[in-house]
């Protein structure tokens, strides 16, 4: 039996490229070889998609942080590397190549032999952030019309704009910490959004952007005790993004974190975690600041490894049912599909529980919440379901009777 | 037919080195910006014609002149070595602190000499063959030297051919540029000064970009070409505003600038004496910058830097509707002034004054004369029209950038494979005696074991740069536990100042090269040491490598 060519799609055009190429590493080296043929696609900071060569030493093996750091990859790398895309035509089955035919990667021909096409049957992006998890790409996928796993386009934009999704969970009963979007044109006039966040809130508040991922666009300046600090934590949120959330900064609040798999015919909750982290969720302090340089000792491999709790004892047993009944609701209404992170904060004073954010496309695919479960869900196995997952959405998608309108 | 055969193999070898010898000298021309003359001076400053070819057909013409006959087997042995040497010679694309990029223009020029050496070749094998069939004897030899010798001269002969061609071609890219800068219409800032340009530059960026969509060059391009490419492939209609920095290499340079893109409003930042060679004296530099200020229409904006005499000078020379100075010492007869600097936990806060309003504002960048940099740029905000409490805000979150007094801890693994933790101080960018001085002060208050110095000095100070090197070492002897002078532009003058400074002889140590330097440094680090890496400087500058 032959295998299914899945082609895994990392690092990206985002912030959170060097996430990315952890959850790429990990995949690569979990998938069920025997099932599947992975193709690692790695997509450059600069938005190339390039194949073949020997990509899939460079992403398995355990040098892959220094493979991909910025001083050695393009230059040494890249030219031994086809460049390849995803053209937005149903039928081609997999990706073009563009312009050199440096490696050994298989090819098809179409179009009366004008254009080579690397065959693939399923795409698994696990891209992070900004034109990998916002929609972008799954929208690409759509019109390309090639299966392919993880939520579809319309769940990934509503699961990066926070504003937006706490305000659809609201009308589904699901609470989240009472927030204020101040849009960017703000700037003109600092004073007046600093009086419209101290009559919703009181001090201290925490200020985030709207549409980034995981801490971005955050540091110490977020936190803002005394009123004239606004300015600085605004001001650093609109150099990114054009509206920022303003929330509440409750000290007494925990993190609790629950992974989602929804399938077609299932919906599996991972266990629930309690992360540890230091002092303000940046991404520095998340992911290690020296995994960005890439150096040989860095033991840091995401938040698969930060310091962590696995379905926490001093957290009331009907919480973290909650967790998961909450996550679960969170999916549904969210239409979201594949594997999806829910973060929630828990007031430990008052048991109450407040959804925070979702994470369409988590770091590492969450798997290592998975494997805490029980029974426990393998890695590997995870991404399997994902990917028959995958196969059955563009089944249902090509079953929908298409109505053409003149 | 003998002959014939090793002749062809020696001419192929002999091609083969050419090729890879041009490629090499290339990257030096392409460093000086493609001038010959300038390539030229430098090829007989360092001395960089060949020797080892040029060695080798002596030898083999010494021995043709002892021994008679034999000629092919003469030829095959030199075939035999040019191709060893040609094979040892660098790819100047992939080595190199500043590679050689094959641009067009580059390719065009190194096709047409490798082409134009080929030919030669050929021809002179032809006419010697032709003379005398049985001779190859000394005088071919020594013709072959001359040939070797000859390949970086044509390098430049070339280069000055194509340049009415590639002026033509430039002329026409200036043209599109300008086209485009006058659809588009951004209000054009313009940021010139001996130094803190680009840092101005750079948070004037930040702030504008933070309020509407702004242009500016990413990095520290400054020069018309830069500046015109640029603007052709990434200005975007709906860029509201441009942000140019723009460096004056000698009188005339910042004119020719303005005609590309007309300032709205300038900022002058200094007049030092940074490049004094090229200017030829201080008076000159003075009068380039002021350039800038003299293409701002009177209707403008023009901000100068209290603090620096030569700006102050051209401030009160050009009067513009809006002129305005800025200061970080003074407050006398400015309009904009900085006061209450408190540096606490990294964090410096300041107070600034502006039409008759305080405020508060803080940075994460550092050293002083960033400070300054940061009035200049909130004094263009405001004159431009934008609120000074949001352009604090945004300045408050401004990240520092790479290699501009940038603080980093760095975790590295010893030989003996031990984690230490040491702190790097990297401004590797163009020193200059103001930001050299700031550095050390910064070194200076940092908190560490040892204070490591490295650095080659600062270049292109004219007949100042011996002196003004000499200072600055006179203050890092008090600073610095050692120092690494990196290359012989300024070690001398380093080592003066050094010495009558205090420091120890042993604490000195010279290295022709910044890899010999950071190997050397990489093998000794230990837990705690504080490095400030300054000013690091193109391979022009350092001992060159063997030819």
């Amino acid at each position: 039996m032959s295998q299914k060519n899945i082609a895994v799609l990392f690092g990206g055009r985002s912030v959170e490229h060097e996430v990315s190429i952890v959850t790429g590493h990990e995949a690569m080296n979990a998938i069920d070889r025997s099932s599947y043929n992975p193709i690692p696609v790695y997509i450059t900071r600069s938005g190339r998609w390039l194949v073949g060569g020997n990509l899939d030493e460079l992403i398995s093996g355990s040098n892959y942080r220094a493979n991909f750091s910025t001083k050695t990859f393009p230059t040494d790398i890249e030219p031994s590397l086809d460049e390849v895309t995803l053209a937005a035509r149903p039928g081609l089955k997999g990706l073009v190549f563009l312009g050199r035919r440096t490696s050994t990667v298989k090819r098809n021909r179409v179009f009366e032999g004008s254009i080579d096409v690397l065959p693939v049957d399923v795409f698994m992006p696990v891209l992070h952030g900004t034109n990998g998890e916002d929609g972008c790409l799954q929208g690409l996928f759509e019109l390309a019309e090639v299966p392919y796993t993880g939520c579809n386009a319309i769940s990934s934009s509503l699961g990066m704009n926070k504003h937006l999704t706490k305000s659809v969970l609201l009308k589904h009963g699901v609470e989240s910490l009472p927030g204020v979007l101040i849009p960017k044109s703000a700037l003109g006039d600092l004073d007046r959004a600093a009086a419209g966040v101290l009559e919703a809130l009181s001090l201290p508040v925490f200020v985030k952007p709207c549409n980034l991922g995981s801490s971005v666009g955050i540091s110490n300046l977020s936190v803002v005790r005394s009123i004239e600090d606004i300015g600085p934590a605004l001001a650093q949120v609109f150099r990114l993004d054009s509206a920022a959330i303003v929330e509440p900064y409750l000290s007494n609040l925990r993190e609790l974190q629950v992974a989602v798999f929804i399938g077609t015919k299932r919906v599996i909750a991972s266990a629930v975690e309690a992360p540890i982290v230091k002092g303000v969720n940046t991404a520095a302090s998340k992911y290690g600041t020296d995994m960005l340089g890439g150096t040989k000792d860095s033991r840091r491999t995401g938040l698969a490894d930060a310091h962590r709790e696995f379905d926490p004892s001093d957290v009331p047993c009907e919480t973290l049912r909650s967790v998961v009944d909450t996550a679960c609701k969170v999916c549904n209404v969210l239409g979201c599909s594949g594997v999806v992170r829910v973060d929630f904060f828990f007031e430990t004073k008052t048991n109450l529980l407040y959804f925070n954010e979702i994470n369409t496309l988590p770091g590492s695919l969450s798997y290592y919440l998975f494997q805490r479960k029980t029974p426990p869900i393998l890695f590997t196995d995870l991404l399997s379901m994902l990917i028959e997952a995958g196969e059955s959405a563009y089944a249902s998608r090509a079953n929908f009777k298409r109505v053409h309108v003149f | 037919m003998l002959i014939v055969f090793s002749l062809l193999i020696f001419s192929a070898a002999f091609c083969y080195f050419i090729y890879r010898r041009l490629r090499r000298y290339l990257r030096y021309l392409q460093q000086e910006e493609y001038s010959s003359r300038r390539f030229l001076a430098w090829l007989l400053l360092s001395r960089a014609f060949d020797k080892r070819a040029s060695a080798i057909f002596v030898a083999i013409s010494i021995t043709a002149a002892l021994f008679h006959g034999a000629a092919f087997l003469l030829l095959i042995v030199a075939g035999l070595c040019c191709l060893v040497v040609a094979l040892f010679e660098p790819d100047s694309r992939k080595h190199g602190k500043i590679r050689l990029k094959m641009t067009a223009r580059a390719q065009r020029i190194f096709n047409m000499t490798l082409a134009g050496s080929i030919s030669a070749v050929l021809l002179f094998q032809a006419s010697f063959y032709g003379i005398s069939s049985h001779g190859f004897a000394w005088p071919y030899w020594i013709a072959m030297t001359l040939l070797v010798q000859l390949i970086p001269i044509s390098l430049g002969v070339v280069n000055s051919l194509l340049w009415p061609g590639e002026l033509r071609r430039q002329r026409r890219f200036v043209d599109e540029a300008k086209q485009k800068l006058e659809t588009i219409k951004p209000i054009i800032v313009g940021v010139t000064g001996s130094y803190g340009k680009t840092s101005t530059k750079f948070i004037l960026n930040e702030v504008l970009s933070t309020f509407t969509p702004t242009f500016t060059m990413e990095n520290s391009i400054n020069t018309l070409m830069g500046i015109t490419r640029e603007v052709r492939e990434r200005m975007l209609p709906g860029q509201t505003h441009a942000v140019l920095e723009m460096g004056a290499y000698q009188r005339g340079s910042i004119s020719r600038l303005c005609r590309l893109a007309p300032p709205d409003a300038a900022i002058i930042t200094s007049v030092g004496i940074m490049h004094l060679e090229r200017f030829g004296s201080t008076e000159n530099v003075l009068l380039a910058k002021a350039e800038l200020a003299e293409a701002v229409p009177p209707s403008g904006i023009l901000v100068c830097n209290a603090d620096n005499e030569g700006a102050r000078a051209i401030a009160q020379r050009h009067r513009k509707a809006k002129t305005y100075l800025y200061s970080i010492e003074t407050c006398e007869n400015v309009d904009c002034w900085m006061d209450g600097i408190l540096r606490v936990d990294g964090v410096t806060k300041f107070r600034v004054h502006w039409k008759s309003c305080q405020y508060q504002g803080s940075t994460t960048l550092v050293g002083r004369p960033m400070l300054s940099n940061i009035l200049a740029a909130f004094t263009m905000a405001s004159a431009l029209g934008f609120p000074p409490k949001s352009i604090l805000a945004v300045i408050s979150a401004v990240e520092p950038t790479d290699n501009r007094l940038q603080v980093k801890k760095v975790k590295k693994v010893t030989e003996r494979k031990e984690v230490i933790e040491i702190t790097e101080l990297r401004d590797a960018y163009n020193s200059n005696p103001v930001g050299f001085v700031a550095a050390l002060n910064e070194l200076d208050t940092m908190e560490g074991n040892r204070k490591i110095l490295i650095t080659p000095g600062m270049i292109e100070l004219g007949e100042e740069q011996y002196r003004a090197n000499e200072r600055v070492a006179m203050i890092a002897a008090k600073i610095c536990d050692a120092v690494f002078i990196v290359g012989t532009a300024n070690s001398a003058a380093l080592r003066a100042g050094l010495i009558s400074g205090g420091m120890d002889e042993k604490d000195i140590l010279c290295f022709p090269g910044r890899d010999a330097a950071f190997s050397q440094l990489r093998d000794n680090e230990r837990e705690g040491d504080v490095v400030l890496i300054e000013n690091d400087l193109p391979d022009l500058y350092e001992v060159v490598d063997k030819f």
